[in-house]
């Protein structure tokens, strides 16, 4: 089954001869385990559609399965517990509360759900991210990639089954943005976690196991995984 | 669930219940204000007496939601520390919470042995792949010999001597392909335990690279090296030997005479990155994100012998040394590989 499922998703803004179709007819799937990059021109509709998501906005029409659970028939209260412990996301500016240092920021939505932090795995997120000389130290006393580091700490800490990334690597210079996207990659493998990231970079196509390209808020390509990644 | 929609009731009831309390005692003041027959020495301490039950029914709730709560968050310990598998906290003794342990470890019990079974499953299959080929190494190399006797002998013979050196060219990718396999499965299998230190990415380069030489001077193909000695990766040098010669091998294959490699090492924030850049006939975009699959091998270069297995160990190799590999090419400019390494 399906970790995400989207069936005939539209989102349009503005009413009658104005109205702006964001999202048009998408449907896809996405399975346990993969990583998907969404890539398409700005305004092709692509951040609308990982907000639906991850139920940061609600559709105009259409169906967003996450787990089998229908994420738009849930009330608000429940829409926001979902997203808390169900997914974690990264966006293009890290969102580091300035004020608390590294660790405080990353088990920040574990204080928040009211849950035990699990020191162990804690521990394993930190150091697979090679931010264990910096959890005492402020987000400004960082460099742009390691402050996204600690974003993506933040993002795994609840272990959430799904990543939802937009443009990670943004504001990153390329030789960052590679070792980012490295370490964001190897994590969700040694986390089974799924991820589905958006990116104008298409360089990156190679790290993701399928690629979706959307535009003008329909999917031109990518509906289907690529044959033969079967393993012996 | 249940529980979550049965909270609001349970909610109601306790306001119900405190509502009616202070009803009972407001009626009961009045009344004796009303009747007011005794005196004022009885509502003194009837009012004391009333004081008094509400404080202790008000510490008894409060006790109540403080032993559910701390209820509550024993079991979530509990669950926690059971699904990380660790030791039992209330192990047989005669209290709920030691029950729901103990029947949520046997059900985390369960899941793991199936788990384990499917693991041992696996581990046959792979098991199976490496008796196979450690099986057919044998009779093949027989064959290797006896097909290099076969071409002493067959030397003058126009008919079967290119016979023959088909035998000898396709047994020997044979036998690199079930050496590939076999190094594989031992890899996937944990058998191979990767040995992990410190170590300059200089040695790895150069020792490949040596390996390499003479075939490459032979095709008339220059190779470079700009890597300071000081760069460090976190790595099993032997086995990123391996991969820097599949590497090299490969980009020696593809590229014409007169062309050249070179080979560039830069120490990161996280990774030391390793790139092998080829002047050779490149691969299509289209092709890129197949080539690191098992047993794919390119639409253009058919003519050119090969299984597809070097870049899937390769990448295999790396990703086990906890790095990434990835290539970018331009065709017929040429193929830029680039292997990522820990730093420390």
């Amino acid at each position: 089954m399906p970790i995400l499922r989207i069936e005939n998703l539209k989102k349009y803004y503005g009413k009658g001869a104005q109205t702006v179709k964001a999202l048009d007819n998408v449907s896809m799937n996405v399975e346990k385990g993969e990583f998907v990059a969404i890539v398409g021109t700005s305004g092709s509709g692509k951040s609308t559609l990982l907000h639906m998501l991850g139920g940061l906005d609600r559709a105009t029409e259409g169906k967003v399965y996450v787990n089998g659970h229908d994420i738009f028939q849930m009330s608000d209260e429940k829409l926001t517990i979902f997203r808390r412990r169900s997914v974690g996301f990264v966006f293009q500016s890290y969102n580091l509360v300035p004020i608390l240092n590294v660790l405080a920021n990353i088990v920040l939505p574990i204080e928040l759900d009211g849950g035990q932090i699990d020191q162990e795995y804690l521990n394993l997120i930190i150091t697979s991210l090679g931010l264990q000389e910096k959890t005492r130290n402020l987000p400004a006393e960082l460099s742009g990639g390691q402050q996204q580091r600690v974003a993506i700490a933040r993002a795994l800490a609840t272990k959430p089954s799904i990543i939802l990334a937009d443009e990670p690597t943004g504001n990153l210079d390329s030789k960052t943005s590679q070792e980012v996207l490295i370490l964001l990659k190897q994590l969700s493998v040694k986390f089974d976690q799924t991820i589905v990231m958006i990116t104008h970079n298409e360089a990156i196509a190679q790290m993701a196991d399928r690629i979706i390209r959307i535009e003008d808020g329909r999917i031109a390509s990518g509906l289907t995984q690529a044959p033969g990644e079967s393993r012996l | 669930m249940k529980g979550q929609e049965r909270l609001p009731h349970t909610r109601l009831v306790n306001l119900g219940v405190a509502a009616a309390f202070i009803i009972l005692v407001l009626a009961y003041v009045t009344s004796i204000i009303l009747l007011d027959t005794t005196g004022s020495s009885l509502l003194g301490l009837s009012l004391l007496f009333i004081l008094c039950i509400l404080i202790l029914g008000g510490a008894w709730s409060w006790s109540l939601r403080h032993q559910l709560t701390s209820f509550m968050e024993k079991v979530e310990t509990l669950v926690d520390n059971a699904t990380l598998g660790r030791e039992p906290n209330y192990n047989y003794e005669e209290t709920l919470l030691s029950s729901i342990e103990h029947k949520l470890m046997r059900y985390i019990e369960i899941a793991r042995v199936n788990g384990q079974n499917l693991e041992t499953e696996k581990n046959k299959i792979k098991e199976l792949i490496s008796d196979i080929s450690h099986q057919t190494k044998t009779p093949l190399s027989n064959i290797m010999i006896y097909s290099q006797l076969l071409e002493e002998n067959l030397v003058h013979d126009e008919h079967a001597l290119p016979l023959v050196l088909q035998v000898k060219k396709q047994s020997e990718k044979l036998d690199w392909l079930i050496q590939s396999l076999v190094k594989l499965s031992r890899l996937e299998t944990g058998m191979i335990s990767l040995h992990m230190v410190s170590s300059p990415v200089i040695l790895a380069v150069s020792e490949a690279v040596s390996q390499i030489f003479i075939q490459a001077e032979s095709s008339c193909i220059t190779i470079s090296i700009s890597c300071e000695a000081h760069i460090t990766a976190h790595h099993d040098s032997k086995w990123t030997t391996e991969v820097l010669f599949n590497l090299l091998e490969n980009a020696v294959k593809y590229t014409e005479a007169g062309g050249s490699i070179h080979i560039t090492a830069e120490a990161n924030e996280m990774f030391v990155r390793l790139d092998i850049a080829d002047t050779g006939r490149g691969i299509s975009q289209e092709e890129l994100p197949q080539i690191f699959k098992r047993f794919y091998r390119g639409n253009n270069v058919r003519d050119i012998d090969g299984v597809g297995i070097g870049l899937f160990l390769a990448r295999e190799i790396i990703t086990a040394q906890g790095g990434h590999m990835k290539a970018a090419s331009v065709p017929g400019q040429g193929t830029v590989f680039s292997i990522f390494l820990p730093l420390c």
